[in-house]
């Protein structure tokens, strides 16, 4: 029984759909990584799932049932932007929180929003800078015990040092079996902290899988041709390879798995010099969402 | 409880209470600065110095002062019973002038608790009680008018809440019908307690004036009854027009008062043209639903003996409350139907 | 916990083989004793900021290649069984074979025949190992 499931979620806003058909299955104790532009659909996914926005069709289920109010005891969503009353201060907002979840910690609260800078707690949220409200929101949810937690972008507009706090937060409460989902166009903090991703662009989840996975299979495996009109036969059709480029002498295949392999078949067919590039996963988000605009020629039919 | 609820309440308590504080220390000052018989506050008293007048001045076995102001000349005769700080009576006799119908007596600054005029074998006699007995429900009137405020006020409960703050709001253990009935129940809360504040600080005032001697009628129950009833019909009111709104409330709160009062004028229009006509009836009918129209159910002339003020609890103040009564839980009811669906 | 892990999350190469291979190089240089013990998968996650089950992957799959032993509740220790050599041996091996099969992979692919490769590591050989006489 995965910590949540979603499928078929959509959204639609008149004839847009902000939300096209997603299907995710996240496991208990899951960092899970939800990548993608701005405009792509996360925070709408976020708030479809949690029941905050009425999602036109698809169904989710926490720890395999429906979502019903008791179950945000165990949940804590922190959004994109503040939603922090201005006009309270922060030890008001400890108050509130106090007042509304039992599982509420103050003093883990106060410990936490000391480490990320957030000096007085008598001052009002209105006087906090952007980078200290958000500050003040991730402390909040941590200082909670729950199973799952649900991060929209939670590092933006902090300063590197907090985002390496937050990223250990993350970790730390992973460490302790906590499901979590964050967003984030801090793909260095994805690369370190998920264990799956998915890659979102227009509604849709355009790539999906296991970090580790995912950059194990996806590599550019690049050779030498012999000559500008050396034919290749068949390897276009190789279904490992999601793109073929070629440049004169120079082949260069973007495989989504077993690299040695297509590194082998292509050593085979008379390519020399091969060479396996590794990707990053910033390389790979990049190459997902906006493949780049080919300086070679893509090779049809070859 | 709602916390944030609460919170947003006790500032407007606490405004409230300084603003009370404030026009009692007003009062206090002027009271200081005023003579300290009431007596001699009254116009009455420049008669006295007519010419011609016989004034005659005695002490009661009970302490009281008593003046006796003669006019010869108008065959009027005044006696004034000045028991200081416990009140006093005034009694103007003179013949009544042809055709001359009971009129009230004015009186200057002073606190005038209840006065009656009759016109006897041609004998016009006019008596104003100082410091008599002072109906409980005469505070709670304007205590409606303070309550109206901090309702007028609380109404944005959930329209500020749909402004950015919904994922935080809904992304708790508990219902979004819970949610509501808390907010709205602390809301009510702060209204009626803002009232309370009220009607003690009038008595505090009256009490720099007169010896506080209270009072309570069957007025005062309709009054306490309309003061918690209306008000809350009147945030009901509002919070229902506002609860889907995410911007832009303020414009709503602020042209309701204006058209809310405006109704009944509008409804009075005497037209034939069919487009006023149209406006009229629509008004009219409007009205029924304005919280603030039922106010005429409750609100007295202060000059009102106690013995009117018995009429004034009848048959209609019944159906007007329970008319009120049935308003707030509609719009409360819609208010929180509505925000049910509000998406984040 | 003389020994301080790195790990390059940028790199193409899965941060979990990254643990294993620095954790074998360890074990074959001794900096990490038979019998030592490992940091917690939950420290090491938070020491390197990386993800708690890539740690844990990496521990499980240097147990099943016998580098390292996991008694549940006590941690993790670096395997000291018969031989005090065994361990480092076994993961000097597994890191030298990957860097020598990766080598003639390159070689191979810029075109070199066998004889020549074979030339090459005799070269290299002789350098660093000579047989003693």
């Amino acid at each position: 029984m995965n910590a949540l499931s979603i499928a078929g979620l959509r959204k639609t806003y008149g004839s847009v759909a902000a939300v096209d058909g997603i299907d995710l299955e996240i496991p208990k104790g899951c960092v899970f990584g939800l990548l993608g532009p701005n405009g792509a659909g996360k925070s709408t996914t976020f708030k479809c799932v949690l029941g905050l926005i009425r999602a036109s069709a698809g169904r989710v289920l926490f720890a395999g049932a429906p979502l019903e109010p008791g179950a945000f005891e165990r949940i804590a969503y922190v959004p994109e932007r503040s939603v922090l009353y201005d006009w309270m201060s922060v030890r008001e907002h400890i108050a509130y929180m106090q007042s509304n979840f039992s599982g509420f910690d103050p003093a883990r609260a106060r410990e936490l929003l000391a480490q990320l800078g957030v000096g007085d707690e008598r001052k009002k949220v209105r006087a906090l800078s952007k980078g200290m409200r958000t500050a003040t929101a991730v402390a909040l949810a941590f200082a909670r015990r729950i199973d799952l937690l649900l991060l929209d972008e939670p590092t933006s507009g902090l300063d590197p040092v907090n985002q390496r706090t937050v990223l250990n937060l993350i970790i730390n409460e992973a460490a302790q079996g906590t499901t979590v989902v964050f967003s984030s166009h801090q793909i260095g903090q994805v690369e370190r902290a998920a264990e799956r991703i998915a890659v979102m662009q227009r509604g849709r989840i355009i790539l999906e899988g296991v970090v580790d996975d995912l950059k194990a299979g996806r590599k550019i495996v690049e050779g030498i041709l012999p000559s500008d009109d050396f034919s290749i036969n068949g390897l276009a059709s190789d279904a490992r390879i999601a793109r073929l480029e070629r440049n004169g002498r120079i082949l260069r295949a973007y495989v989504t798995e077993q690299p040695d392999a297509i590194a082998e078949r292509m050593s085979a067919l008379g390519a020399q010099g091969l060479r396996v590039v590794d990707l990053s996963l910033e390389d790979i988000f990049l190459d997902a969402v906006a493949p780049k605009a080919a300086t070679a020629s893509i090779v049809e039919g070859v | 409880m709602d916390y944030v609820a609460a919170l947003r309440g006790r500032r407007l308590m606490i405004a409230t209470a300084i603003v009370l504080a404030v026009a009692l220390l007003v009062s206090a000052v002027i009271r200081m600065a005023m003579p300290h018989s009431l007596a001699s506050d009254l116009s009455f008293d420049n008669m006295a110095h007519e010419k011609g007048a016989i004034v005659t001045h005695t002490i009661l076995p009970n302490g009281a002062k008593k003046t006796v102001t003669v006019l010869p000349k108008k065959h009027t005769r005044i006696v004034a019973i000045d028991r200081g700080y416990l009140g006093g009576t005034v009694t103007i006799t003179r013949p009544a002038r042809k055709g001359e119908r009971p009129t009230k007596p004015t009186h200057g600054f002073s606190f005038a608790i209840s006065s009656t005029t009759k016109t006897k074998d041609g004998i016009h006699s006019s008596s104003i009680r100082l410091g008599g007995r002072t109906d409980l429900g005469f505070f709670s009137v304007f205590a409606i008018f303070v309550g109206l405020i901090v309702a007028t006020m609380r109404a944005l409960s959930f329209a500020s809440e749909n402004d950015g703050h919904l994922e935080m709001t809904f992304a708790r253990p508990v219902s979004r019908e819970l949610v509501a009935l808390r907010i709205v129940a602390t809301d009510m809360l702060t209204i009626v307690a803002t009232e309370a504040l009220t009607i003690v600080a009038g008595i505090a005032g009256l009490a720099m004036y007169v010896f506080p001697s209270l009072a309570i009628s069957p007025y005062t129950a309709a009054v306490l009854l309309a003061a918690v009833l209306i008000p809350m019909a009147w945030y009901g009111m509002l919070l229902c027009a506002t609860a889907s709104m995410k911007r832009g409330y303020g414009i709503v709160v602020g042209l309701a008062w204006p058209i809310a009062l405006g109704l009944p004028g509008v409804a009075s229009i005497q037209s034939s043209l069919p487009f006023l006509r149209g406006i009229q009836v629509l008004s009219a009918t409007l009205m029924h639903i304005d919280p603030l129209w039922y106010l005429h159910a409750v609100t007295i002339n202060s000059d009102e003996s106690m013995k009117d003020l018995a009429s004034v609890w009848s048959r209609s103040t019944d159906t007007a409350l329970l008319s009120v009564a049935i308003l707030a839980v509609v719009y409360i009811g819609a208010a929180m139907l509505q925000w049910r669906r509000v998406e984040a | 916990m003389p020994v301080i892990f790195t790990v390059d999350p940028r790199s193409g190469i899965p941060i979990y083989l990254q643990i294993i291979e620095q954790v074998k190089r360890s074990v074959a240089l001794g900096l990490l004793a038979p019998g030592e013990q490992l940091p917690t998968v939950k420290q090491l996650a938070l020491d390197l900021t990386v993800n708690p089950n890539t740690v844990a992957r990496a521990y499980r799959d240097l147990e099943h290649d016998a580098v390292i032993e996991t008694a549940s509740g006590r941690g993790s220790f670096v395997r000291a069984n018969g031989s005090a050599d065994s361990a480092s041996i076994a993961a000097g091996r597994d890191v030298a074979r990957s860097e020598i099969d990766g080598a003639v992979r390159a070689a191979k692919s810029l075109g070199l025949e066998r004889a020549a490769v074979t030339e090459l590591f005799e070269t290299s050989l002789d350098r660093w190992l000579p047989e003693e006489s």
